[in-house]
């Protein structure tokens, strides 16, 4: 019996595929892992002095100077009652400002009159040879 | 259908097998000669890489892949000139030239379902039953869209095959 199909199939066998260039493989390069073990070393490396350039800039501490006698001496006043002062505050607000400003000026180093920070720092120039 | 993944050895024997009628597959989704070639390539060497699990019967897959990679690449070339003389992706002995390309034409005018059943049975060798289980069709399916784009194919190139 004639099959219509069998006589499409037969003349398609005919017909070949072109043929298709050879699959190009990539080899991993044998240079590979030693190139890559030299910048992970050169890597670790520029990390490891970065944090130890860095570690020492932050150990440098800037010499401490030390404050005039007087500055001293208005620093180690004895200073109000914290219950005191908040009491103070809640009872009458005007008052505790003024007790506030007096203290202030007690402890914070004083630019103007006799006392003047910029006195104090002339006279101990003077004295110095 | 379980899947695996393929050694090196089993890549380059699917190439061997069925590369020349993959790439003429991708031909027929428009792109030359060489591009094909190179979407073809590119399959496999993904395949290659390792890490795809491939079905039992990987061809049906391959062509999906193919296919996929040739529409992506028609789009990254969509700027590029089509070439002035027809390209032939087939060879037959002892046949005109303009046999071959009335074949293409045929082959790239047909559904893209019924073009896959063809090159599958007729260049990749499997049987109507092996494309149902690769393609998860239906057997009756496969049938009627084998024999549909025979039909076809007998219409376009009516006079070469009564020759």
């Amino acid at each position: 019996m004639w099959n219509p199909d069998e006589d499409m199939e037969q003349y398609l066998r005919e017909f070949r595929p072109r043929g298709i260039r050879p699959l190009k493989i990539e080899e991993p390069s044998r240079h590979f892992w030693p190139k890559t073990l030299a910048a992970a070393a050169a890597i670790a490396l520029a990390a490891g002095l970065s944090i130890r350039l860095a570690r020492r800039e932050t150990a440098v501490v800037p010499p401490r100077v030390e404050p005039p006698a007087q500055v001293r001496a208005a620093l180690s006043e004895k200073r109000m009652n914290p219950f005191l002062l908040t009491q103070l505050a809640l009872e009458d607000n005007r008052k505790f400002g003024a007790v506030m400003s007096e203290e202030s000026r007690k402890v914070l180093p004083t630019l103007q009159g006799r006392g003047s920070m910029l006195r104090v720092f002339a006279a101990e120039q003077r004295q110095t040879p | 259908m379980q899947n695996d993944k393929l050694t090196a050895a089993q890549v380059k024997e699917l190439y061997e097998k069925h590369g020349s009628a993959l790439a003429a597959y991708a031909c027929c989704c428009g792109l030359d000669f060489a591009a094909a070639e190179d979407a073809v390539q590119q399959v496999f060497l993904k395949l290659l890489r390792g890490g795809t699990a491939v079905p039992r019967l990987p061809v049906a897959y391959l062509y999906r892949c193919v296919r996929n990679a040739s529409l992506n690449l028609r789009r990254s070339r969509m700027h590029q000139t089509d070439p002035v003389e027809p390209e032939k992706w087939f060879a037959r002995d002892g046949g005109a030239p303009e046999e071959i390309l009335a074949l293409q034409g045929a082959l790239s005018e047909l559904p893209e379902e019924q073009r896959e059943v063809v090159f599958l049975r007729m260049w990749s060798g499997l049987t109507l039953k092996e494309i149902a289980e690769a393609t998860k069709m239906p057997m009756n399916t496969t049938g009627s869209r084998y024999r549909y784009a025979l039909e076809k194919l007998r219409e376009r190139l009516k006079p070469k095959v009564a020759r």
